[in-house]
């Protein structure tokens, strides 16, 4: 079931490092991948702009937790967008959030960049996105 | 001796002086230097001297006279030589007593000299020489005793000669010789004695006199305040007075004495102030006389001092210079002020010419204005003589002219002729005021005239105003007033700019009216008008006399035609007439009865007249009968009965009886009866109509006093006419004060415009339904109106309703009361639904996710296991926030009391003790403003516990925390205000979510749910108060919570 081959770079944002920590031992259980987690999405954000706001390094997928201090979920795609689009496209935004409510799911759906509400906690099914 | 140096020697000479000094004059005054200090100068420089040099007079004489055997002179010498010595250092001796030695050795010594060596006399010398020195160390006087003393001294010598005893000065002289010498001495003596006695006098005198006039200088430089000081050439003090001396303690802080040196003073003031001191005094020295001005700053007190620096001059040079410094800060602060009140003064003196000047050219303007009203009152006083000649005219002609025609038209005449008029014209209008026809005119163009013929009358015309006003109708300014076109175009065409019109009566009655033109603007003044009214009235009343006299022909006329009409009326009238005998049986009955009953004359000649009427009527019939019986010649009306028709029918007649007996002509009572059933029946309707109405009326006003609204009519001035009853339980006022009152003064002012406006438009026919206002209530409170108005454009009257708005205001906030809770539980509920979403899904959702991982990493377990345990305390935690925070919302469980915030305070540092401790937290309080509440106890402990703790929570990890707590209050509020110097919160960023639930603003390392100040919102909210923050990042947060003093009492009322 492993992916042998090319490894895809995950970043996991969640502002709790326990949910950090299930998100990573859940998806290493399905898939090898290279898993970092920030718990702000500001420091993310930083480290994805790197030195040039214009070439940001981006990763393969996000996971990306919507309430959080400082700076949500919300935000975070706010800015991330400011980012060129023919590097966005290549990194796909889910939102994975404990919230069940409607309106987060509606608002998903307003973002562009995104591409799925997962609900916590991550499971193989739910998972089934990185193949 | 040699290796003395000279310097000891004047040592050694100055410590011999001053041992002689002490023993001689131990006690020495050197400031009065009199003459008497002098003497003993003298005698002391005399004896210091004379020891010394008498040792050169003594070695040599002494052994001259052991050389030629005169050994007596020898011994004599040695023994004086030690006399003197013992006067100069034998202690406790007066110095007269040694002055007395001196002189007796000397003058002894003299007398040995001049007995053993006459030659070459030596004696002779100390003689004189004795005379000197009394003069100067004892007195003038002694000078004389001495020469008195030498005289007897060579008397006795010459007598020694004479008896030529065998003693030395024999051998040498002879009586004649001697005494040729002698009396040189003699004579000589007394020329010294003489001689130093004017000396030494004069020398007293001036001594005394400078000693006297150096005091005086003294004690005169030292009462005056100002500072007099001298300094020599090198700017050393020579004198000062005590005041210089007293001023350069107190600010310099410096005692002075003369010999220091003027610059001294200067060490420690600026470069400039001494280069300006050494400036100033160096000038001086050369000869300059100066004044100047100096300020000086002593600390607080500034002075300012006038100097004035002259140059001594002794002996016709430059010895130093004399400085006399006063304090001018007063005068010049006098100076200053004098200067102000001057210039205050000019200022004073300039505005009250401007203003004079102002009133004057104001005098002028008035001048000239009183000049323009002398003019315009000389032109009324011509106009006026003319209007009286008019009016007196019009009166002679009413007396002498006999018809209306010729009256009217002269009166027109005199109109044009003595009243000055441009025109004037009477017109007459017919019975129903339809038409006017011109009765007579002066001044008319032909074509007027013929216009004029039956004109109708115009609504809007003078004459219109006439008839409207019952009174005279004026304008003064036809161009401007005059809205009749016609008129109008004529008046400006023939120059006529005023006119008034007055009504001619008849019998008070308006027949006609007396038109005026005048050229003039404005010429119709109250005194005109007077003088035209009662010419109009003069006229009318001529008129009526007329009329009189014309009525009474008719009059008589009448009474001939009147024979005449009777018979016919009683012969074909609507009437029938009985005259019937005292007992009712008929002596006449006119034709008409046929007509009235239906009798012929005979059938009815033969009835009686009681026996017609209805028996019902008959008591009310008799009763006018007996009546009529009693009072002749008096017509009783108002009977009415019926009676039996011939066709058996009843007909109400109406009967006037008249008890003419007495009258020959008649001999009978007249009965005068008509038929009224129609009418009576008609007025049967009638009332019973009326009786309708009333009681519809009577059931309206019921209705409308029943009315809880008030129900009113109002007119077109905005008066009220009708009122129902309710206005005085809405508005305090009884119907009958309400009437005639307007209804804008019961409204509030600021709603005066808006209802003013609503009026308008319900007066223009669009209705108002529920316009808001406000009124006054009798008692002054403000009553919320609800109006709803229409129009009635027939009756002019507005009809309103008028409903009392308290409740429904009341109504409508409990109902936005009742939203706002609503809204607030919707947002609760939001806010729970948000909790429960993501607070409650986020453990949840961990614990899923930890389970899933539990069974394939068995390893592992025992840290997932952990993490579990602490996913589940937290899931508890949010469950027991959201039993916090819905128990937060209800009131009804805590009472309110008395609530100290110390004692508070004092719990939650208990309870907070470690954090407290960790965090190093120095907590301040003020609770002196306020130190009690009255509150819910454990609202506030949650309101203090959560600030104190956000406190602790964020502060700066590189800071020492402080809180500062304190209470402030006002009349109605208390605040209490919790101050920290923690990390700040963005609030242009955070503000609106500050108080959310759930709502974090920093992250990772602090520990927070945030749900305190949500709660401390809440609760803050529960008891009425509101919250204020304030902060800026980095610096710290200021949170004040505003609570009202006694909010449950006024939640209660």
């Amino acid at each position: 079931m492993k992916q042998t081959t090319q490894l895809k770079n995950i970043v996991l944002i969640d502002d709790e490092d326990v949910t950090n920590l299930i998100n990573t031992k859940i998806i290493s259980l399905y898939y090898e991948a290279n898993i970092v987690s920030y718990s702000s999405a500001q420091v993310a954000l930083e480290h994805f702009k790197g030195t040039d706001p214009d070439s940001p390094t981006l990763p393969d997928y996000i996971f990306l937790d919507i309430n959080m201090p400082v700076m949500d979920g919300w935000e975070f795609l706010s800015e991330f967008q400011k980012f060129p689009l023919h590097k966005i496209g290549s990194c796909k935004i889910y939102m994975l959030s404990s919230s069940i409510d409607r309106d987060d799911i509606e608002k998903t759906k307003t973002f562009p960049s995104t591409h799925g509400f997962i609900s916590k906690p991550l499971t193989k099914e739910k998972l089934a996105i990185l193949e | 001796m040699p290796h003395l140096s000279s310097n000891s020697l004047t040592r050694l000479w100055g410590s011999y002086k001053r041992s002689v000094r002490r023993v001689v004059l131990p006690d020495s005054d050197v400031r009065s230097k009199t003459i008497s200090y002098w003497r003993n100068e003298i005698f002391l420089n005399i004896l210091v001297f004379i020891s010394p040099l008498s040792i050169i007079a003594l070695v040599p004489s002494v052994y001259m006279s052991f050389a030629n055997n005169l050994l007596v002179v020898g011994i004599a010498d040695l023994f004086v030589f030690a006399l003197i010595i013992m006067i100069m250092f034998r202690r406790n001796m007066s110095l007269n007593l040694r002055k007395t030695i001196f002189i007796a050795i000397i003058f002894g010594l003299s007398v040995i000299l001049l007995y053993y060596l006459p030659r070459p006399g030596p004696g002779l010398i100390f003689l004189l020489v004795i005379t000197v020195f009394s003069a100067v160390i004892y007195s003038p006087k002694a000078a004389f005793y001495s020469a008195c003393a030498n005289t007897v001294v060579c008397c006795v010598f010459a007598g020694l000669l004479y008896l030529r005893l065998d003693i030395p000065i024999t051998a040498e002289y002879t009586v004649g010789s001697w005494i040729a010498i002698s009396s040189n001495l003699v004579f000589l003596s007394f020329v010294c004695a003489q001689c130093l006695n004017l000396l030494l006098r004069g020398l007293e005198f001036s001594l005394d006199d400078s000693r006297k006039l150096t005091s005086n200088l003294t004690s005169i430089i030292n009462s005056t305040d100002s500072r007099i000081y001298s300094l020599d050439t090198n700017f050393r003090f020579i004198t000062f007075n005590e005041p210089l001396k007293n001023a350069l303690k107190l600010n310099w802080g410096v005692g002075v004495k003369p010999g220091d040196h003027a610059f001294s003073f200067l060490e420690n003031v600026s470069t400039e102030e001494f280069n300006f001191w050494e400036g100033v005094y160096t000038e001086a020295m050369t000869g300059k006389t100066m004044r100047f001005e100096r300020d000086f700053d002593f600390g607080t007190l500034h002075t300012t001092t006038d100097f004035s620096l002259c140059p001594i001059i002794d002996k016709g040079s430059i010895a130093g210079i004399s400085c006399f410094a006063s304090d001018i800060t007063d005068l010049k602060r006098a100076r200053l002020e004098v200067q102000e009140l001057n210039e205050g003064l000019e200022r004073k003196v300039a505005e009250r010419t401007t203003e004079l000047v102002f009133i004057n050219r104001e005098l002028m303007e008035v001048k000239e204005e009183i000049h323009s009203q002398n003019d315009i009152l000389e032109q009324r006083i011509i106009q006026r003589t003319t209007q009286y000649a008019f009016m007196s005219q019009i009166n002679q002609s009413i007396v002498h002219i006999k018809d209306e025609q010729s009256l009217l038209r002269n009166a027109c005449l005199i109109a044009i002729k003595t009243g000055n008029f441009e025109m004037a014209w009477i017109g007459m209008f017919d019975a129903d005021y339809k038409t006017l026809s011109l009765s007579a005119q002066q001044g008319m163009a032909p074509e007027q005239v013929d216009a004029f013929r039956d004109v109708i009358s115009k609504i809007n015309g003078p004459e219109a105003n006439v008839l409207k006003s019952n009174s005279y109708f004026i304008c003064n300014d036809i161009e401007k007033d005059f809205d009749l076109e016609i008129g109008k175009s004529f008046s400006i065409e023939h120059d006529i700019h005023s006119c008034m019109v007055l009504p001619i009566r008849k019998f008070t009655k308006i027949v006609g009216v007396f038109s005026f033109y005048a050229r003039e603007r404005h010429f119709f003044r109250p005194e005109e008008v007077a003088l035209l009214a009662e010419v109009a009235g003069d006229i009318s009343f001529a008129l009526e006399n007329f009329e009189k006299e014309s009525r009474h022909k008719a009059t008589e006329d009448l009474v001939i035609k009147n024979e005449k009409r009777f018979r016919s009326l009683v012969e074909n009238g609507a009437d029938a007439i009985f005259i019937l005998s005292e007992d009712g049986r008929y002596n006449y009955v006119s034709p008409s009865v046929e007509q009235v009953l239906g009798y012929s004359e005979q059938q009815a000649m033969k009835s009686e007249m009681f026996a017609l009427i209805h028996p019902e009527d008959l008591t009310k019939a008799r009763k006018a009968w007996a009546q009529t019986l009693s009072a002749p010649a008096v017509a009783i009306r108002g009977l009415i009965c019926r009676m039996q028709h011939q066709d058996n029918s009843w007909r109400w007649i109406e009967c006037t009886f008249t008890n003419m007996l007495h009258d020959a002509s008649l001999r009978g009572i007249v009965n005068n009866f008509r038929d009224v059933t129609e009418r009576i029946k008609v007025k049967t309707q009638l009332s019973n109509t009326a009786v309708a109405l009333a009681g519809a009326l009577s059931d309206l006003q019921k209705i409308m006093d029943a009315s809880l609204d008030i129900i009113c009519s109002i007119d077109e001035a905005g008066k009220f006419v009708k009122v129902s009853k309710a206005c005085e339980s809405i508005l305090g006022f009884k119907p009958e004060d309400m009437l005639g009152q307007k209804y804008i003064d019961l409204v509030v002012k600021d709603d005066i415009e808006s209802t003013s406006k609503v009026a308008e438009q319900v007066m223009n026919g669009i209705p108002a339904t529920s316009f808001e206002n406000r009124c006054l209530h009798k008692n002054g409170s403000v009553v919320p109106i609800l109006w709803s108005a229409t129009w009635d454009a027939n009756d002019r009257l507005m009809y309103c309703i008028a409903k009392d708005n308290t409740e429904r205001k009341k109504d409508d906030a409990e109902r936005l009361g009742l939203i706002e809770g609503l809204q607030a539980k919707n947002n609760d509920l939001q806010q729970f639904s948000y909790i429960v979403s993501h607070n409650l899904r986020a453990p949840i959702a961990n614990i899923l996710g930890l389970t899933s991982i539990i069974d394939k990493e068995s390893t592992q377990n025992s840290f997932l296991l952990n993490k579990l345990t602490a996913e589940t305390s937290k899931l508890d935690e949010v469950v027991k926030d959201i039993n916090v925070v819905v128990s937060a919302r209800k009131l009804e469980h805590d009472k309110f009391q008395n609530v100290r915030f110390e004692s508070k305070l004092t719990s939650i540092v208990q309870v907070l003790d470690t954090e407290i401790i960790e965090s190093g937290a120095s907590i301040t309080t003020d609770f002196r403003p306020a130190e009690t509440i009255w509150t819910i106890k454990s609202y506030l402990y949650s309101i203090l516990y959560n600030l104190v703790s956000n406190a602790i929570k964020y502060r700066r990890p590189d800071t020492q925390l402080r809180i500062e707590i304190a209470t402030t209050k006002d009349d109605k509020v208390i605040c209490l205000s919790v101050k920290d110097n923690g990390i700040g919160i963005d609030l242009a960023k955070n503000g609106t979510k500050l108080f959310g639930m759930y709502k974090r603003f920093h992250a990772g390392a602090i520990p927070g749910k945030g749900i305190g100040l949500n709660l401390v919102k809440t609760h803050v909210e529960t008891l009425g108060g509101r919250m204020e923050v304030e902060s800026e990042i980095d610096k710290g947060t200021t949170f004040r919570v505003f609570l009202p003093k006694n909010y449950e009492t006024n939640n209660a009322a």
